[in-house]
């Protein structure tokens, strides 16, 4: 990136994840502005102006969700969606093990713009060392008066409580979030009333992203103008990526929106590893539809708006490489166990849609498909899309969808020759 | 009414209220949704998707009609190629893994997705993947049956255990396609209310143990009744098999009284009316034994014994006493024949209350049992008052009532009893006195609403208690109208009474009490007491050791169930016993004479529930053999007197007790419609 | 009958006040039994019920449908291998079938000895170092065969140094050891 990254910035500075060293970086500046300079409006105009849009994965303005909170109405709860579940994400996860107090100030920050005294952090259960990193930095916060009663004097309260899940990607999808946060099981929840309105234990929730939150420090310090001179128009500010496949140099990169995909692969990834070619790649998790090696494909732009019109999304910009050796009916199967295995079993069309799923694309992939499969997949997918209660059972068809449209080749072939044409599909193997 | 909002749906335009749920609004004008887990009573949840329609302007696919409320201009198609597309894909979902065992299926005949299955034709011939397998069924508790391969999940028997009863013992195990309804470790599902899951069930996943293959559906046929055994008068439909067997009561909704559930005792209790023990015939004692004798010869041996020991001892010989589970009518005609034709003023009912009133206590008394407030009237109570009642145990579908009001209304619940109740839990506030000190607690609370604003704020408890719950209306105040476990119960009338006026100088004050049986209200309103009412019992006067009575009627009062041995001997010496009875009861057994009648299921007649509402009974099967109404037995037996009854059916007796019971009488037979009436709506008891 | 140690239930006790509804506390309360006694048998859950003040259906529904709450016994090192893309080309087919022929015990089962149970389960979010696996809910990435003889051998030094110790500290003393050790 040719200007200074804005959440990564501090990574290389040893330490950062303790409180001085984040103090000594400007940390907890735009807390303090905030809460001793700024009413709670003035710090949901600065996010609104800047354009900041939800990093969880459907790009909704954040500015605007907060603004949706009723006044008056309180308490009011600020919830950060940790659950980063999504297959190849893990972006969120080093923005809280490098430099939790960003995120922490984050939290403190759109908490104040909400009036909530009393905010959630709700990390995936299998985030058990990210539950100890969060709690140390809130314990070394709370006793330097960062966070806590009356911080800067200013009579503002907040106390941040972090909550570890137990094991269910649905507790990602930010009703069922609340769901699991209540202490119940991780079941979407009917809308309207939205979150906004009656949300955590029927008060007016806000539910963000960790990258979307640790985003609002630097928004609150430098001003939104600052921060729209990064990114395009619509899609402001940064991103990070995490790319993981058959890479060099497979991580997360925070890139400037807008930067070609391409620039991710070859100069942040360092490119193939040796001897593996790329086949596809799918763009923003599991969930977002794959992409076949094609220039146009490559030179996407990493923006909300980019990906959609060549019809994928950027989701939580977690790019997964699948290599030419990989059978795609093989990439698939694992996506489709993977929603499957995660379907929350609410509603019938994803519960009893997605095992189906995954049953034939097994059958496909063992070589017993028949030669009306393809279309029976596709029926099926558009029997649970826009069908399901909650948006896992539109994701499990995105890359069945996709799948067969770029490599309706390898399917047919799988069944023609009843058996899978790749030698091995753990051949892969770096 | 100004919000209603107009909506087109396949073409038909509607006027609705705003907000209704668009699977609501489709309903009530005869367009017919598919719908799983919705449930009018239970709300939306939006899970099963099977009731998804197509909305002109949607944006991301069909949207689910029983949790989206309709909006002005709404443009709706059920039926649309989308609409059924969306449909038929759901059913598919549902019939993957769906056993088609339909014609063994306890549901077969009633099921929607056999329906729905029919109308689009079997969809899951794609499907070549092995069905999931359960065991099947599973035992869930002493009364239910779980066939884990019928159900859709829906949820409804959860959320009913969860919601409405509370007992919460159903939850949903695993997740995903694995997910399965059952109880924690596998522990017995033991509730009151077990029944209702049965009947929310859509499929035949959870059965009656009781009734599981006993019948199919298709060959019965419903008809609607009260259930009898309590004085709630829950409204029921009872299922009869070929015209005369019946097999088994189901809920029938009346939203002002039980909302459409029923009680486990209700629903399952029904057996006694097919029993192969029932009396069918006239019998008369010869020395040791009963002889069968036909209806003319019981009533000239009766009428003559009668006679002959009226004339020798006056009508003060013979007393009668009559079941409060007896219709209104049957009660109505005992009184009638007991005055009228034989001219004794000794008639009571069973069970009652064992009360002994001075007049100035039976006054306060009939205040207490006008004016009460409607059972639906809880759903508006700010604070509902349990003042030593129990309605779990006497009136069990009250309890949902009141977690209703305290769920879904925000009403506070009260309780003041000596003991825990099931209803305990559920309290914002629970008080406790010592057993028999109801009325001393009554007048504490009355002594602090009469201390006024200042006076209550003193610190002790019943200040406490009057300022926090009872400072401003409505108040629902619930009594036990037996006053249970209290020593004075005259006192404890007088407080009760006091208190309530001192409440109503306040705040709007209703009073249900909870009553004995069935028809307990109608035995109060139509006066079936001794002549100076509740200050003595004639059961005392029959049974007691100076008795002068010789001769007895006792119809459907089981007075030697459970007796001792002096009750036994007293009867035993009575020169006349006649019994009208269902079955040879203790009591028949001592009788001279048993006559069979009716039950409440094989006749029509009307029943008064303790809010006072008039609910009709249907003639649902045959009577057994020559068994009769109460009604006919007398009518017909008045015939062997002078001043014989001149009824021929129950809407003239029903004309009768209009013209005598003066609170009944602006309600027509016929406008008691399937909600029953509630008298207290049209005129205020002032004879009671 | 109460298996929880009074640490736990104070622990247990400490989450409750931290939310607005003690019932919040549910999922670190089981958490917490969990990590004492390697699973959650009946009792933990109706202990668990009592402390928060919940009927023990609500424990076992809430228990029953996350995944990281196991409803039957395990090893004392609970080994899970992501199985889902991209770990599953990067080598976690493999990792798992070493493991598998090694301990000799299939996914889903636990060593006759009771020392490890192998799982293989979803993503991680730890893709960019594929393969991976927790260990008792503590990440071990960039796996190779050798890597895992080496935390295998570990964990069996270290259960024989500490025979006899409550399954809690084997656990965390293994963790930190190995994680040390990377
Ligand atoms: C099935 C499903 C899983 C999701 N998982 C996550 C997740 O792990 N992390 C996340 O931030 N958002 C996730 N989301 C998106 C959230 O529902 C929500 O949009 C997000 O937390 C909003 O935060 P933002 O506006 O800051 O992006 C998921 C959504 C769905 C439907
Ligand atoms: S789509 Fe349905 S079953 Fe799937 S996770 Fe959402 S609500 Fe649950
Ligand atoms: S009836 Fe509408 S979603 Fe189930």
């Amino acid at each position: 990136m040719s200007k200074e990254p804005i959440l990564f910035k501090h990574l290389a500075v040893p330490d950062i994840n303790k409180l001085g060293v984040y103090v000594e970086n400007g940390g907890y500046e735009g807390l303090r502005k905030a809460v001793t300079d700024m009413k709670p409006e003035d710090v949901t105009k600065e996010v609104s102006d800047s354009g900041l849009r939800g990093r969880g994965g459907a790009g909704f303005p954040t500015g605007r969700k907060w603004s949706f909170i009723p006044k008056g109405v309180l308490p009011t709860y600020l919830v950060v969606n940790a659950d980063e579940s999504e297959p190849g994400a893990f972006k969120d996860r080093e923005l809280m093990e490098r430099n939790p107090h960003q995120l922490l100030e984050g939290v403190a920050l759109s908490a104040y713009a909400i009036g909530c005294r009393l905010a959630f952090i709700y990390v995936r259960g299998e985030f058990l060392y990210i539950q100890e990193i969060l709690d140390a930095a809130l314990a070394e916060a709370y006793a330097g008066g960062y966070l806590g009663k009356n911080i800067f004097g200013s009579g503002y309260d907040i106390e941040i409580v972090v909550h570890r899940g137990a094991g269910a990607y649905i507790c990602g999808e930010e009703s069922a979030l609340l769901d699991s946060l209540e202490g119940y099981r991780g079941f979407p929840r009917l809308r309207p009333p939205f979150p906004a309105v009656k949300g955590l234990y029927g008060q007016p929730t806000v539910i963000n992203n960790v990258e979307t939150l640790a985003n609002v420090p630097h928004i609150v310090r430098h001003g939104s103008a600052w921060f729209r001179s990064y990114g395009t128009e619509k899609s402001p500010g940064t991103k990070i990526c995490s790319i993981s496949g058959p890479v060099q140099k497979p991580g997360n990169y925070e890139l400037e929106m807008g930067t070609p995909f391409r620039v991710l692969l070859e100069e942040k990834a360092g490119g193939m590893l040796p001897g593996k070619t790329l086949k596809a790649y799918i763009p923003g998790g599991a969930s977002a539809p794959m992409l076949p090696n094609r220039p146009e494909f490559i030179d996407v732009p990493i923006t909300y708006e980019d990906y959609p019109a060549v019809g994928s999304t950027m989701g939580s910009a977690s790019f997964i490489l699948i290599p030419e050796d990989v059978c795609i009916i093989y990439a698939q199967l694992r996506i489709s166990e993977f929603f499957a295995h995660e379907s929350c079993g609410k509603c019938i069309p994803c519960r009893e849609g997605t095992p189906w799923l995954m049953k034939t694309v097994r059958r496909i992939e063992r070589g017993e498909g028949r030669e009306d499969d393809l279309p029976l997949l596709l029926d099926i997918c558009d029997n649970i899309l826009g069908r399901s209660f909650c948006a896992l059972g539109d994701f499990s068809t995105s890359n069945i969808v996709a799948s067969i449209k770029y490599f309706y080749d390898e399917y047919e072939e799988h069944i023609r020759r009843r058996a899978c044409p790749h030698i091995s599909a753990t051949a892969a193997v770096a | 009414m100004d919000d209603l909002v107009n909506i087109t749906v396949d073409g038909l335009k509607m006027q609705v209220p705003k907000g209704t749920l668009l699977w609501e609004a489709c309903q009530a004008h005869g367009i017919d949704i598919p719908i799983f887990c919705y449930h009018t009573k239970l709300g939306p949840v939006g899970a099963c998707r099977t009731c998804l329609v197509e909305v002109e302007g949607m944006t991301k696919g069909p949207i689910t009609a029983c949790s989206t409320p309709v909006t002005d201009g709404m443009v709706v198609r059920t039926r649309s190629p989308i609409a059924q597309k969306a449909q038929r894909g759901i059913l598919e979902f549902l019939l993957l893994n769906h056993p088609l065992d339909c014609p063994i299926c306890d549901r077969g005949g009633e099921c929607p997705l056999q329906d729905q299955t029919f109308a689009y034709g079997p969809g899951s011939s794609r499907y070549v993947e092995p069905k999931r397998h359960h065991v099947k069924p599973i035992v869930l508790g002493p009364t239910i049956a779980l066939d884990r391969e019928r159900c859709v999940l829906c949820w409804r028997c959860v959320r009913f255990t969860a919601e409405i009863a509370e007992d919460k013992s159903i939850v949903l195990l695993d997740r995903g396609d694995h997910t399965v309804v059952g109880t924690f470790q596998d522990e017995p599902y033991v509730s009151n209310f077990s029944g209702n899951v049965v009947e929310l069930c859509p499929v035949g996943a959870l059965t009656a143990r009781k009734q599981r293959f006993n019948f199919r559906p298709w060959e019965l046929q419903n008809r609607p009744s009260i259930c009898p055994h309590c004085a709630f008068g829950c409204n029921i439909n009872i299922s009869v098999r070929k015209n005369d067997e019946v097999i088994r009561f189901l809920s029938r909704d009346n939203p002002e009284v039980d909302d459409s559930w029923l009680c486990d005792r209700g629903r399952f209790d029904f057996e006694f009316i097919n029993s192969p023990q029932r009396l069918t015939a006239p019998l008369v004692r010869d020395g040791d034994a009963f002889l069968e004798v036909s209806w003319t010869e019981a009533f000239e041996l009766i009428s003559n014994r009668l006679r002959s020991i009226l004339d020798e001892s006056g009508a003060h010989a013979l007393a009668g006493i009559a079941a409060a589970r007896m219709t209104n009518e049957g009660l109505h005609v005992f009184k009638r024949f007991m005055r009228d034709v034989v001219g004794t003023g000794l008639v009571d009912h069973t069970p009652r209350p064992n009360l002994r009133l001075t007049p100035g206590q039976q006054q306060a008394f009939a205040r207490l049992g006008r004016n009460l407030m409607p059972i639906a009237g809880l759903d508006d109570a700010r604070t509902i008052l349990l003042l030593g009642a129990d309605p779990s145990e006497r009136e069990p579908v009250m309890e949902l009532r009141i977690r209703q009001a305290v769920n879904r209304h925000g009403a506070q619940l009260v309780i003041a009893n000596p003991e825990e109740i099931t209803l305990s839990p559920k309290a914002s506030h629970a008080a406790s006195y010592e057993t028999g000190g109801l009325a001393a607690f009554i007048r504490s609370l009355t002594s602090a609403l009469r201390r006024g604003p200042q006076g209550s704020n003193n610190d002790d408890s019943a200040s406490a208690l009057v300022r926090t719950y009872l400072a401003e209306g409505p108040i629902a105040v619930i009594y036990d109208a037996s006053f249970p476990g209290t020593l004075d119960k005259g006192d404890a009338v007088l407080a009760l009474d006091d208190f309530v006026e001192a409440l109503r100088a306040r705040a709007a004050v209703g009073t249900l009490p909870l009553l004995d049986a069935a028809n307990s209200m109608g035995a109060r309103d139509l006066d079936i007491l001794p002549p100076d009412g509740w200050s003595s019992s004639v059961i005392d006067a029959l049974l007691g050791p100076d008795s002068q009575v010789r001769a007895a009627i006792l119809a459907g009062a089981d007075l030697a169930a459970g007796a001792g041995e002096e009750t036994l001997r007293r009867l035993n010496q009575l020169d006349l016993l006649v019994v009208q009875e269902l079955f040879m009861t203790e009591t028949a057994r001592l009788a001279d004479v048993v006559l069979p009648a009716a039950s409440f299921a094989e006749q029509i007649g009307t029943f008064t529930n303790s809010e006072r509402r008039v609910q009709r009974l249907h003639e649902a099967v045959p009577a057994p053999g020559v068994a009769r109404a109460d009604w006919e037995i007398l009518v017909d037996l008045s015939q062997h007197f002078d001043n014989a009854l001149p009824y021929a059916g129950a809407r003239q007796i029903w004309d009768d007790i209009r013209r005598t019971v003066p609170a009944y009488a602006p309600v027509a037979f016929d406008s008691i419609g399937p909600r029953g009436v509630r008298i207290e709506e049209t005129q205020v008891l002032e004879s009671a | 009958m109460a298996v929880l140690t009074d640490d736990a239930r104070r622990r247990i006790g400490e989450y409750a006040a931290l939310y607005p509804a003690a019932r919040s506390a549910l999922l670190p309360a089981l958490h917490v039994a969990q990590n004492e006694l390697g699973w959650l048998p009946r009792d933990a859950m109706e202990e668990v019920a009592e402390l928060l003040g919940l009927d023990w259906d609500q424990v076992e529904e809430v228990a029953s449908f996350y995944t990281m709450y196991y409803k039957d016994p395990v090893g004392t090192y609970v080994l899970e291998v992501c199985k889902t893309v991209p770990c599953a080309y990067l080598g976690a087919d493999d990792i798992i079938d070493y493991v598998s022929a090694k301990l000799g015990i299939q996914p889903g089962e636990t060593t006759a000895d009771g020392m490890f149970t192998l799982f293989r389960v979803e993503c991680l979010a730890a893709c960019h170092r594929a393969p991976v696996m927790q260990v008792n809910h503590r990440y071990y990435q960039n796996l190779t065969p050798e890597r895992v003889d080496a935390l295998i051998e570990a964990a069996r030094q270290l259960q024989l140094q500490s025979a006899g110790a409550p399954g809690f500290a084997i656990r965390r003393t293994w963790s930190e050891s190995v994680e040390n050790a990377q």
